[in-house]
C-alpha cells in the first residue's frame, strides 16, 4: 500500500517534462530520474521537475480521496472497529492487482502483474523495454 | 477498490448472479458467486455472435466471456473451502491501453479484517474472503462482494494492444493471444489472499497492522520475519534478490515436488572439489540429469576474432577443446555465437566467464542448432576457475568440469528449499514481494510475469499457489 506517503524516489517521467495530467511517474527506490522526451535518455530531474512530479502525484491522490468522499464511500486504508469488535479496513485501488500486457521492442508480449492503479499505468510504458521471462538474459 | 464505481441500481437490476458450484460434476468446496455487473449489451452481455472455441460453447462474445470467467472461478471454487460464499463483482469496461500496451484487467479484495475469532494471528489483517472463512460467517458490518474484478473490453481492437485479444477457450490453446483463464486465475489468487497489504516500498503496514503474509516472510540474510521488522528493515529486505523466503510449511514441503533442481558447475582440480553457481542458457539443451563431464580447456583469443570464440575456432583451439569443456570469456559477440563455435570445434560443453563484476546471470540468445549445454559464471568465479587450470609449476592441472544438477538446491528456493519471493533491486512498484520469484524452475501462476506455458492448475504437483493460501489459513 502506498497510501499515506509518497516518497518520490526513482521517477521516470513518461511524458514531456512540462508535466500534464496524463503524465505519470514510477516510484522506485533510489533517486529521481527523468526520461527526457527530446533525447530519450534517462537523467536526474531538476529540483523543480521533481517538485512538479511530487505535486502531480499528490494532486492525483487527493483527487482520488476526494472522489471517494464525494461518492459517499468510506475512507480507504483506515482501520475502524466494527460493533462486533472486529477491525476492518476498506481497500482502494492501491490494493488491486492489475494485469498489464505490453509489446516490447523485440515484438514479444510481456505480461506483468502489478498492484495499484499507478503501478499499472507505469507498467504500460516501462515494461515495453523489458523482456519476457525466458528471455531476460543479456545476449552478449 | 473504488466504491464510487458501485453499480448503479439500474445496473444491479440487470445483474446476473451465477453460482459456479452448479457447473460440472465436481463438488465445490466453496460457492463462488459471480455478479455480472455489466449493463445490457456490454461486456459479459455483449451479443456479438461468436463461434465456440476451445471447449467454450458460448455463441456470443458475452457468453464466452462469462463461461471462461465461470470456468476459472470454478477451479478456485473446487480448491478452496469455506462455509461463506465468495462473491465477485465482475465486469468488462474500457481500461487504459495503447497500441502496444494494455491493462488486461484487475482484481482485488474489497475489505481486510483483523482481530476476529478464528484468526490464526492476532491483530493481523486478512483479506475479506479468507476472513469470512476463518470467522465462519459474514464478518463485515458493511457486507458486499469480497472481490472486485474488471477486464478490458477493448482489448485487441485498433489502438488497444492491436490484434492481441483474450483467448476465451478453456483448453489453454491460446496461441499468440492471452489465455483469459490464466489471467483470471492469477488475479483471483490475489483477490483471495495472495498478497501482503504491507508496502515493500516504504515498509509501512496498512493502517498500522501487519498482514498475515508478514508472519511468513523471512529475510534469509538476517533471519528476521517481516512482522518483527521495522519499516526500514522491511524496505531493505524487499530489495534483496533471493533474500526474502516464504516460511510457510505447506509451500516449503512442496517445493521439491514442484520445482526442478538448479544447475551447477562442479570443478575438480588437484584434489579439490568446488561447486559454482551458474546461470543457464536460453538456447541449447540445458543442464540435465545426465551430467556433462570433461577437462576444462580455455579458448584462446584468435587474431581474426574481436573476442574469444567470436569466429570459427582455429586449428589450435579446435584441437584443444575437442571432446572437452570449453572455457570462454564473455565479450565482443553473442553468447550463442561463442557456444556454436565451440560446438563446431567439438566441445561437449561451454563455461562462459563474465567480463564484468556482478551476480551470476543467464546466457541470452537464440540458436536452435546448439546441442551442447552452456553455463555462465561470475567474473570472480571465472578467475578462480582459470587459475585452477595450471599448477604452480605451470603444468596443466587436469582440471575437470562437471555440468550437473544440484541434489539439494531448487530453482526458486533458498538453501533450505524455502520458496523465495520476487524482490528485485530496484523495487518494482506493485510487483515486488507479493509474487513468487521469477527464478522458479517450473513457471508458477503467481509470478509477476505470467508465462505462456502455464497450465490452469493452482495445486500440486504443478503449482504452489494453493499451498501458500493454505499456509495463511485457507
Amino acid at each position: 500500500m502506498h497510501i499515506s506517503v509518497f516518497p518520490i524516489r526513482q521517477v521516470v517521467a513518461l511524458a514531456a517534462l512540462a508535466l500534464s495530467s496524463s503524465a505519470f511517474a514510477a516510484e522506485q527506490d533510489g533517486q529521481t530520474v527523468f526520461k527526457d522526451p527530446k533525447t530519450g535518455e534517462l537523467r536526474n530531474p531538476t529540483a523543480e521537475e521533481a517538485k512538479q512530479l511530487n505535486d502531480l502525484r499528490a494532486a492525483q491522490r487527493a483527487a482520488a480521496v476526494n472522489a471517494r468522499k464525494v461518492s459517499g464511500a468510506p475512507p480507504a486504508n483506515v482501520a475502524t472497529r466494527q460493533s462486533n469488535g472486529v477491525v476492518r479496513a476498506f481497500l482502494d485501488e492501491d490494493s488491486i492487482s492489475y494485469s498489464v500486457m505490453t509489446r516490447n521492442a523485440a515484438g514479444e508480449l510481456v505480461l506483468q502483474c502489478v498492484t495499484g492503479a499507478n503501478a499499472a499505468k507505469e507498467a504500460m510504458v516501462t515494461s515495453a523495454t523489458t523482456e519476457s521471462k525466458g528471455h531476460q538474459h543479456e545476449v552478449q | 477498490m473504488k466504491f464510487n464505481k458501485r453499480p448503479r441500481p439500474v445496473a444491479l437490476a440487470a445483474a446476473l448472479a451465477l453460482s459456479c458450484a452448479v457447473a460440472g460434476s465436481a463438488q465445490a468446496a466453496v460457492t463462488i458467486v459471480i455478479n455480472n455487473i455489466n449493463e445490457a449489451g456490454v461486456g459479459f452481455n455483449d451479443p456479438t455472435p461468436a463461434l465456440p472455441v476451445g471447449g467454450n460453447p458460448g455463441t456470443t462474445l458475452g457468453e464466452q466471456r462469462l463461461n471462461a470467467f465461470t470456468y476459472a472461478a470454478n477451479i478456485w471454487g473446487q480448491t478452496l473451502t469455506s462455509a461463506v460464499p465468495i462473491r465477485i463483482n465482475a465486469r468488462f469496461s474500457a481500461l487504459a491501453c495503447t497500441a502496444t500496451g494494455a491493462v488486461l484487467g484487475s482484481a482485488g479484495a474489497t475489505q481486510a479484517f483483523a482481530s476476529f475469532p478464528g484468526a490464526q494471528k492476532v491483530d493481523t489483517l486478512y483479506s475479506y474472503a479468507l476472513a469470512n472463512k476463518l470467522y465462519g460467517q459474514e464478518i463485515s458490518d458493511t457486507p458486499g462482494a469480497q472481490i472486485n474484478a474488471n477486464f478490458n473490453v477493448n482489448l485487441g481492437n485498433v489502438g488497444c494492444l492491436t490484434g492481441t485479444s483474450f483467448y476465451l477457450g478453456l483448453d489453454g490453446n491460446h496461441g499468440t493471444n492471452i489465455d483469459f483463464v490464466v489471467t483470471l486465475l492469477h488475479e483471483m489468487g490475489h483477490g483471495v489472499g495472495f498478497q501482503t497489504f504491507t508496502s515493500g516500498l516504504s515498509g509501512a503496514q496498512l493502517a498500522g497492522f501487519p498482514s498475515i503474509w508478514d508472519h511468513f516472510l523471512l529475510d534469509n540474510t538476517t533471519n528476521k520475519l517481516w512482522v518483527n521488522m521495522t519499516d526500514a528493515e522491511r524496505q531493505a529486505s524487499a530489495l534483496k534478490p533471493s533474500g526474502l523466503s516464504w516460511t510457510g510449511p505447506g509451500v516449503t514441503a512442496a517445493t521439491p515436488t514442484v520445482l526442478s533442481p538448479l544447475a551447477q558447475l562442479r570443478v575438480l582440480s588437484a584434489g579439490t572439489d568446488s561447486l559454482y553457481e551458474v546461470g543457464e542458457a536460453d538456447f541449447g539443451p540445458g543442464v540435465t540429469s545426465e551430467s556433462v563431464v570433461g577437462p576444462i580447456v580455455p579458448v584462446a583469443l584468435q587474431a581474426d576474432s574481436p573476442g574469444v570464440a567470436c569466429t570459427p575456432l582455429d586449428a589450435a583451439n579446435t584441437k584443444a577443446v575437442n571432446g572437452k569443456v570449453a572455457l570462454i570469456s564473455r565479450g565482443a559477440c553473442g553468447f550463442a555465437v561463442k557456444v556454436k563455435n565451440a560446438q563446431n570445434a567439438g566441445a561437449i560443453g561451454v563455461i562462459v566467464t563474465d567480463n564484468v563484476p556482478g551476480p551470476v546471470a543467464g546466457l541470452g540468445g537464440v540458436d536452435a542448432t546448439i546441442t551442447i549445454p552452456a553455463v555462465r559464471v561470475t567474473q570472480a568465479d571465472g578467475i578462480e576457475i582459470t587459475s585452477s587450470l595450471r599448477l604452480r609449476n605451470g603444468k596443466t592441472a587436469g582440471t575437470v568440469g562437471k555440468l550437473e544438477l544440484s541434489k539439494t538446491l531448487l530453482g526458486g528456493t533458498d538453501a533450505q528449499q524455502r520458496m523465495t519471493m520476487f524482490t528485485p533491486n530496484p523495487y518494482q512498484s506493485g510487483s515486488s514481494v507479493s509474487h513468487y520469484t521469477t527464478a522458479a524452475k517450473r513457471n508458477q501462476l503467481m509470478e509477476p510475469s505470467i508465462s505462456s506455458d502455464l497450465t490452469h492448475s493452482v495445486t500440486l504437483p504443478l503449482d504452489l499457489t494453493f499451498e501458500l493460501l493454505k499456509d495463511i489459513g485457507w
